[in-house]
């Protein structure tokens, strides 16, 4: 065997195993059963010609040809275990920021209220940043449950976190205009400088908040590499 | 023979026929291309769930001689992409064979 090669499975057993092991239990649970059934399908098959049993057995396994290819194509179709950790604990921070973020934009929408006449930007302002907060966070979570129920295949989840991305980077983009719709009516009261402190303001706001998302994601990530059964065994 | 890209066609076309299981879709597409298409069986599950996802393709399990089988069955918007996929082969196959046949 060739130093960092993954052994090539010997029997039925371990040709599954490597085909499947990387897999969510709900889809191993749907994969293993089908090949299972084929396997025992072609052995019959090739025994009916007058093969003998082991000879039966090595040709079944050879004509399911090489397990890693398949668990490769397999991991494509659907979520592995790894990824379901990774991408959780993505959704968790994430979750949890935005969750932040709302108090704090609806402590500032508050505040319009308390301080009716002490304020720069109008209610709709507020109100918009409320809206998409809101709609980062409800896509936080969508991506959570579908991560809880590790049924969604991968393209399902990696399109929700593409459409999460979109939605992010949407609100960020939505919030430049809204400032400057809200400064216009009341251009004679406040000046340019004022206005770009205002959008400066909101930019860095929405930034940080996902910075701050990407670095702990990025720290967990960086720890639980680290500590990956598969990863300490190759070291 | 190599004919990456062209088995989920390949499955698809065997579906036209009837609700299949996977070893028998497998088996019928060797014999149909007199063994010159042969591939690796363990790819066509991959292939197979990855039809369903796209939702061309259906399931459903059936109890046979004490075993659980998953049957596929072609869908309405499996039978439109089959069509759409057939003209394109036939369309690039006529073009390379009437190439190949110029140069004979």
């Amino acid at each position: 065997m060739i130093l960092g090669q993954p052994k090539t499975p010997q029997n039925f057993t371990e040709w599954l195993d490597a085909a499947t092991r990387d897999l969510v239990l709900s889809a191993q649970a749907r994969v293993r059963p089908e090949i299972e059934a084929h396997y025992s399908e072609a052995v019959k098959s090739h025994l009916q010609n007058g093969a003998s049993e082991s000879v039966a057995q090595a040709a079944a396994l050879l004509e399911l040809g090489d397990a890693y290819a398949a668990a490769k194509r397999f991991q494509r179709q659907y979520l592995t275990q790894f990824s379901v950790a990774h991408f959780s604990d993505y959704a968790n921070i994430d979750r949890r920021i935005s969750a932040v973020c709302m108090v704090l934009v609806l402590l500032a929408t508050e505040w319009y209220f308390v301080f009716p006449t002490d304020h720069k930007l109008p209610l709709w302002f507020w109100l918009t940043m409320v809206f998409w907060q809101f709609l980062v966070l409800i896509s936080s979570c969508l991506i959570k449950s579908a991560l809880n129920k590790q049924k969604s295949d991968t393209q399902t989840v990696v399109r929700l976190f593409v459409a999460h991305i979109y939605l992010r980077l949407f609100s960020v983009i939505a919030i430049v205009p809204t400032p400057l719709l809200g400064f216009i009516p009341s251009l004679k009261h406040h000046t340019l400088s004022e206005f770009l402190i205002l959008l400066g303001v909101c930019w860095i706001y929405m930034l940080t908040g996902y910075y701050v998302v990407f670095l702990l994601w990025k720290r967990r990530l960086a720890g639980k590499n680290d500590s990956h059964p598969r990863q300490s065994a190759a070291a | 023979m190599n004919f990456k890209g062209s088995l989920t066609t390949l499955i698809l076309q065997n579906l036209t026929q009837g609700p299949n299981h996977g070893y028998c879709i497998a088996q019928e597409i060797k014999k149909h291309s007199k063994g010159v298409l042969d591939f690796k069986e363990g790819t066509l599950y991959p292939a197979l769930h990855g039809l369903e996802a796209k939702k061309l393709i259906s399931s459903a399990t059936h109890e046979e001689n004490g075993r659980t089988r998953r049957y596929y069955k072609l869908t309405d918007k499996g039978k439109k992409v089959l069509v759409k996929e057939r003209q394109e082969w036939l369309q690039f196959s006529g073009a390379i064979s009437g190439l190949l046949q110029e140069g004979a």
